[in-house]
């Protein structure tokens, strides 16, 4: 992440590295007379995992809410890779790859987990109107593929004998697992996860740890939303710190760990 | 100008009604978090219990109270039978609204059933005629717009007036918290459902008083503008059900006359769709924004 | 032809059209998760398009009914137009429910544009005629002598429902249905993974008002004659029963809750003999049965009595399956 003072709105400098996936201007959000995000701040590097951390009621789901278009900015601005996505619906901001998890896993409950996985994939020849005029002739080879590419990721979790199974029968775990499958089947160049080691047990904490990091080295950006400090100060390279709608610190977790603001934020926050 | 203000007399009387209406359904709004479209259905069973109280030799006024007692009896029944147990067993909002659309229609053929699809009447009680300024209403008609005003009146103070009004009030914003306020929630519920299907029923026999002749469907017709009325007020407000009504009722009666009878019906729809669709919370709500959102 | 033979007929011919209608219901609510509540009005609009181009400028001798048009297409036509139209309706109708209000506010919004719908019609009678409706409509058969052309008449209905089925698979079977099941179990995450809500609700309102319109002009040729009095709101509440009591997004059940409730139930209580003179009893009844079965199976079994049922995929290669542990297990990908 470039600090604030330095980034520009404009060009490349070319010692300051890659140019940032995500940026995010000046960014407010008003709920009535709440402001929930109250000017904020910031980039990410492509190839890194970002963490934010901050107090209940920080404005950090609010963030992440506003960025993948769930919710209008009331001003400020969102680029990403590039483009400037501020007005963009969720399904759009999805298709450019910029995808989100939700604080409580969200899967369709009436569709089986692999099916749950095969939904995601985007650009689809079966959704087009060729697809549907055609038929299974059209789309029927391309379907074996997903079909494969979703088998082979649900092994690689350990969860290939629960393809079949109703995805609303599943426990929470499984849908947390079920619902980072299907984000990874979306080919995303970066995610926004929401507290996703909320409600799991230290042992899947680590595995899913370890699944973002090596996420991360084959290129995928990651923002993480975490009160999990000890797996923020293992996988993330940077962090932000919100309280009252601000970002009010920021830099490495080790480092923020011990500043006076920081602890202050969330005993008062 | 004297047949704005004519019809405008006309839609202060029907607006009575709708008000009346209005108001009992709001309150089952703002107990129960429902839409219970039965209520229609509920107006109609008044209707015909006035019926059959007349027909007994009750004079009509009393009729009208003891038939709104007695669909206030029935609501708590319908709320405690029906409406809890599905609410409990987790049935989405619009679950329960098909629900209580199917309700509507068993309970609407129950009194075919009964009572035979063919239209019935009151007879005519409409009494004198009276004019003053450029108005003329019947009597019954004055009759039914002071006896609403009368319930409206009470209605306003018993929630503000008294300790049951206050929970009630509570309970309607606010369920949990109530609860964990040592608040009664389920007697509260009761009593709000009690007095609510008291105004319901009493508004379906005001009806069947007003109109010439009525079938099993007279609630399902009246049903929308009363609904148009608690929306425009903003849902679970019943101040807001009062001015709701009145307004229905005179922009009614004023396109009916500068229009078409034909259309009148198509006001009251388009006031409700118009302010679902662009206002939900309706002129006066605002606390209950809230539920409005998906 | 005998009177019960000709009966026979006509609950085919019924049989025939409700099954398209509540395929098309059923891709709107049981698929999408669309809850249409106006839907009979694309029927209707079927059904008036249908009259309206049919209906030659001689029917109207005497001027005993009035409407648009007049003029005398041929059937086939008339039926591609039927659909046409019922697919602009129902996309018109599924704008209005693309507001992000409240699942009751908008079934609430549907029901008084049915509602709405039936009483402008009705009001006017210099517009399709209405509260008397359209009559004299032409029968495509009425050339050929009256059992044949009834039977004829059977015949095309079937067509019209092996056809239909086959379009209808397109869209709740496949990569598609699933979705617009995705659509319908959680649309905010359905967005989330790049998929446009608003083009999924709007095709199966448009897909499903097809199957409506064709519905409605298929029964208007039979019957002959169309008015308010055949569309009222109630019909869609027929039709979402016999959807929910056989099945929700099961296409089997919904056609078997379709034969059972508009089939047996509605038109078999015709059968049952008037009971002391009390005329309606037997159509109440039915109706009170249809209400009473609606809120048990909401109650009690929601899902109807053949539930969903999703393929099941299975990799042929036993090397993809290697690694299955336990369920929540999870390990980095390779």
């Amino acid at each position: 992440m470039t600090p604030t003072g330095t980034s520009e709105s404009s060009g490349r400098s070319s010692d300051q590295g890659p140019l940032p996936l995500l940026r995010v201007t000046d960014l407010v959000k008003h709920y009535g007379g709440v402001r929930a995000v109250d000017g904020v701040t910031f980039d990410v590097s492509p190839g890194t995992i970002a963490g934010v951390i901050g107090p209940n009621g920080a404005g950090k789901s609010t963030v992440l809410t506003v960025m993948s278009g769930f919710s209008p900015a009331t001003s400020g601005r969102i680029e990403f890779d590039g483009v400037d996505i501020t007005r963009e619906p969720t399904d759009r901001r999805a298709r450019r790859g910029l995808v989100r998890t939700f604080q409580i896993a969200r899967v369709f409950e009436g569709l089986t987990a692999l099916e749950n996985l095969m939904v995601a994939v985007p650009h689809q020849r079966s959704r087009t109107a060729r697809g549907l005029l055609l038929g299974k002739r059209f789309w029927g080879p391309e379907e074996d593929e997903i079909v494969a590419q979703a088998h082979q990721l649900m092994s690689t979790f350990g969860m290939a004998d629960k393809a079949n199974e109703r995805a609303g029968n599943l426990s929470g775990g499984q849908r947390r697992a079920v619902e980072i499958m299907r984000v990874l089947m979306t080919r995303p160049k970066m995610l926004l996860v929401d507290e996703p080691m909320a409600g799991l047990n230290p042992r899947l904490v680590r595995q899913l740890e370890d699944v973002l990091v090596a996420l991360r080295e084959r290129g995928l950006t990651v923002l993480i939303i975490e009160h999990e400090l000890d797996t923020v100060e293992r996988i993330c390279s940077e962090v932000l710190v919100m309280a009252w709608g601000k970002i009010i610190a920021r830099g490495e977790m080790a480092e923020l760990r011990t500043r006076r603001e920081v602890q202050d934020a969330y005993v008062v926050g | 100008m004297h047949l704005l203000i004519e019809s405008i007399g006309f839609g202060v009387a029907s607006g009575a009604v709708l008000s009346l209406g209005a108001v009992g359904f709001t309150l089952q709004f703002g107990i129960s978090n429902l839409l219970n479209v039965t209520y229609g259905a509920l107006m109609s069973l008044g209707a015909f219990l006035g019926l059959f109280l007349l027909g007994h030799g009750l004079n009509i006024w009393l009729a009208m109270v003891l038939g709104g007692l007695m669909i206030g009896a029935s609501s708590v029944a319908f709320s405690r039978g029906l409406i809890s147990p599905l609410t409990r067993r987790g049935l989405r909002p619009f679950s329960l609204v098909i629900v209580s659309v199917s309700a509507g229609i068993v309970l609407e053929y129950l009194i075919v059933v009964v009572a035979g699809p063919a239209t019935q009447s009151y007879g005519n009680l409409s009494g004198a005629t009276l004019r003053f300024w450029d108005f003329t209403l019947t009597s019954s008609q004055v009759i039914i717009l002071v006896i609403a005003v009368a319930l409206m009146l009470g209605l306003h103070l018993l929630l503000t007036r008294t300790q049951l009004g206050r929970a009630m009030r509570a309970t309607s914003s606010n369920r949990t918290l109530a609860q964990s306020c040592g608040i009664a929630t389920s007697r509260v519920s009761d009593l709000a459902w009690l007095i609510s299907g008291t105004f319901c029923g009493m508004a379906g026999i005001a009806l069947a008083i007003t109109t010439e002749s009525f079938d099993f469907t007279l609630g399902s017709l009246f049903l929308i503008p009363m609904i148009a009325a608690a929306v425009l007020g903003g849902v679970g407000q019943p101040y807001g059900a009062m001015v709701g009504g009145l307004v229905v009722g005179i922009a009614t009666e004023v396109s009916a006359a500068y229009w078409s009878p034909a259309y009148e019906s198509v006001i009251a729809f388009a006031i409700l769709i118009l302010m679902l669709l662009v206002r939900p919370r309706g002129l006066f709500g605002s606390g209950s924004a809230r539920r409005l959102l998906a | 032809m005998t009177g019960l033979e000709f009966y026979g007929v006509v609950l085919l011919v019924y049989l025939g059209t409700d099954l398209l209608a509540a395929w098309g219901l059923n891709l709107e609510f049981g698929v999408t998760g669309v809850a249409n509540l106006a839907y009979i009005v694309v029927i209707a609009a079927g059904a008036y398009t249908y009259a309206v181009l049919t209906l030659g400028p001689d029917t109207s001798f005497g001027g005993f009914q009035q409407y648009v048009a007049g003029l005398h297409l041929p059937f086939a036509l008339a039926v591609v137009a039927a659909a046409v139209v019922g697919a602009v309706v129902g996309v018109v109708i599924g704008v209005t429910g693309l507001k992000r209000i409240r699942q009751d506010y908008q079934a609430m919004v549907m029901l008084v544009i049915s509602l709405m719908a039936a009483t402008v019609v009705g009001a006017d009678t210099g517009f399709l005629g209405g509260q008397s409706g359209l009559s004299l409509i032409p029968n495509p058969f009425s050339g050929l002598s009256a059992g044949v052309g009834d039977w004829a008449y059977v015949g095309m209905v079937a067509f019209a429902c092996v056809v239909g089925y086959l379009v209808m698979r397109r869209f709740t079977g496949g990569p598609m249905g699933r979705a617009l099941r995705a659509v319908r179990d959680d649309e905010h995450a359905a967005a989330a993974m790049g998929v446009s809500v608003v083009k999924m609700r709007l095709l199966s309102q448009a897909v499903g008002g097809a199957f409506g319109g064709v519905s409605g002009a298929l029964l208007v040729a039979f019957i002959g004659g169309w008015s308010p009095g055949a569309w009222a709101y109630v019909e869609t509440l027929a039709l979402l029963t016999a959807i929910i009591v056989g099945g929700l997004g099961n296409d089997f059940g919904v056609s078997l809750g379709t034969f059972v409730i508009t089939v047996l139930l509605l038109q078999g209580v015709q059968f049952l003999p008037e009971i002391r003179a009390h005329t309606g009893l037997t159509e109440a009844l039915g109706w009170i049965v249809l209400g009473s079965l609606t809120i048990a199976f909401l109650a009690v079994r929601p899902q109807g009595v053949f539930r969903e049922r999703r393929p099941r995929y299975h990799i042929s290669d036993p090397a993809a399956d290697e690694g299955g542990g336990a369920g929540t297990a999870m390990t980095p990908p390779v």
